[in-house]
């Protein structure tokens, strides 16, 4: 096979792969749900913040992934003390999810993923990795139980 | 004297090097079926849930250097599997050159019990110095396969690094040296 004749399938690879899902309607529902998921980690933390216990702080950055042109998201880390935890955007082309956010602590990494109930809206979940997979939704106690596991031991 | 009831069951390097690469090539017709799922939102078995396609492509290099390394074990066993039959048959046979007058005396002393390294190896070595290069990049090699063959609970200094293609050569070498088939 010609050079030029490999990288031509090699194209229409691609563009069949790209083109079986939306990656438009996949990289919106991707966004909104990471905006959610910040908006209801700052929810949860609004006190924590007003007492000023805990400060929240973003960095920009650039995913890069197949299928779509490389983009801005945001690292958000939650400050507290000498001890920072950071929400990393991992993408949107992740296995069986919508999307992953690694809670990322110097004790651990916990990972977050947009997940679709058969019925019902985009939700996400936490994983817990055991020698099977759990998942259970992220509200206020499981975030709070995550933070516990990713954050320092204290004594 | 009692001898060894061979089984047969020996493994040559020709075969363990195609074992190697049909086990590779389904190694990555399933890593293909994987990123195939990812880029078409399939679903999959549970250890790939949520990896993305680096965590894929991690995963399975670490499953190829695993393979690199159990294929390397087998390779250097069935060399021994073939320097030891060579031993036993020559022991078996009563022929008279040199290097079998030696390896009766050791099996006098030492029967199935001699050392490879200590012992089979070393009279080779003394007796056909022109193998000495071989023999030695074998007993080299033999640290990796004593880590693999122990655990690898300690970090090997092995002096240089090994890959399947090395290791293979260094076994092949040292066979066709000592001119012993499988």
């Amino acid at each position: 096979m010609e050079l030029e004749t490999f990288f031509r399938h090699k194209k229409a690879r691609y563009e069949n792969q790209r083109v079986t899902i939306n990656r438009e309607e996949q990289q919106k529902i991707w966004l909104t749900g990471l905006n959610q998921l910040y908006a209801e980690i700052n929810d949860w933390l609004s006190v924590p913040i007003q007492e000023q216990i805990v400060i929240v702080s973003y960095e920009e950055t650039t995913l890069v992934e197949d299928f779509v042109n490389p983009y801005l998201v945001k690292n958000l880390c939650i400050n507290v003390g000498t001890e920072s935890v950071i929400l990393k955007p991992m993408g949107m082309n992740v296995l069986c999810a919508a999307g992953r956010v690694d809670m990322v602590g110097e004790e651990g990494i916990i990972m977050l993923v947009l997940l679709k109930p058969e019925t019902g809206e985009y939700q996400w979940h936490i994983v817990i990795r055991t020698t099977h997979n759990q998942y259970f939704p992220l509200v206020k106690e499981s975030f709070t139980d995550a933070l516990a596991q990713v954050m320092r031991k204290d004594d | 004297m009692t001898k060894v009831a061979f089984s047969g069951e020996e493994q040559s390097l020709a075969f363990i090097r195609q074992w190697y690469e049909d086990i590779q090539a389904a190694l990555n017709g399933y890593q293909r079926d994987i990123l195939n799922a990812l880029f078409q939102g399939k679903s999959v078995n549970e250890p790939f849930l949520f990896m993305t396609k680096e965590n894929v492509l991690d995963y399975f290099a670490k499953q190829k250097t695993e393979l690199e390394h159990l294929v390397s074990l087998n390779m250097m066993a069935s060399v021994e599997a073939a320097i030891r039959i060579d031993y036993l048959k020559r022991v078996y046979a009563r022929k008279k050159e040199s290097v079998s007058r030696r390896f009766r005396e050791l099996h006098k002393e030492k029967g199935v019990r001699a050392s490879l390294e200590d012992d089979i190896l070393k009279i080779w070595k003394q007796e056909l110095p022109s193998c000495k290069t071989a023999i030695d990049n074998f007993q080299n090699a033999s640290k990796l396969r004593h880590w693999l063959a122990h655990g690898r609970y300690w970090t090997p200094k092995l002096g240089r690094n090994y890959n399947l293609n090395t290791i293979f050569e260094i076994a092949e070498h040292l066979l066709n040296e000592l001119q012993i088939s499988q």
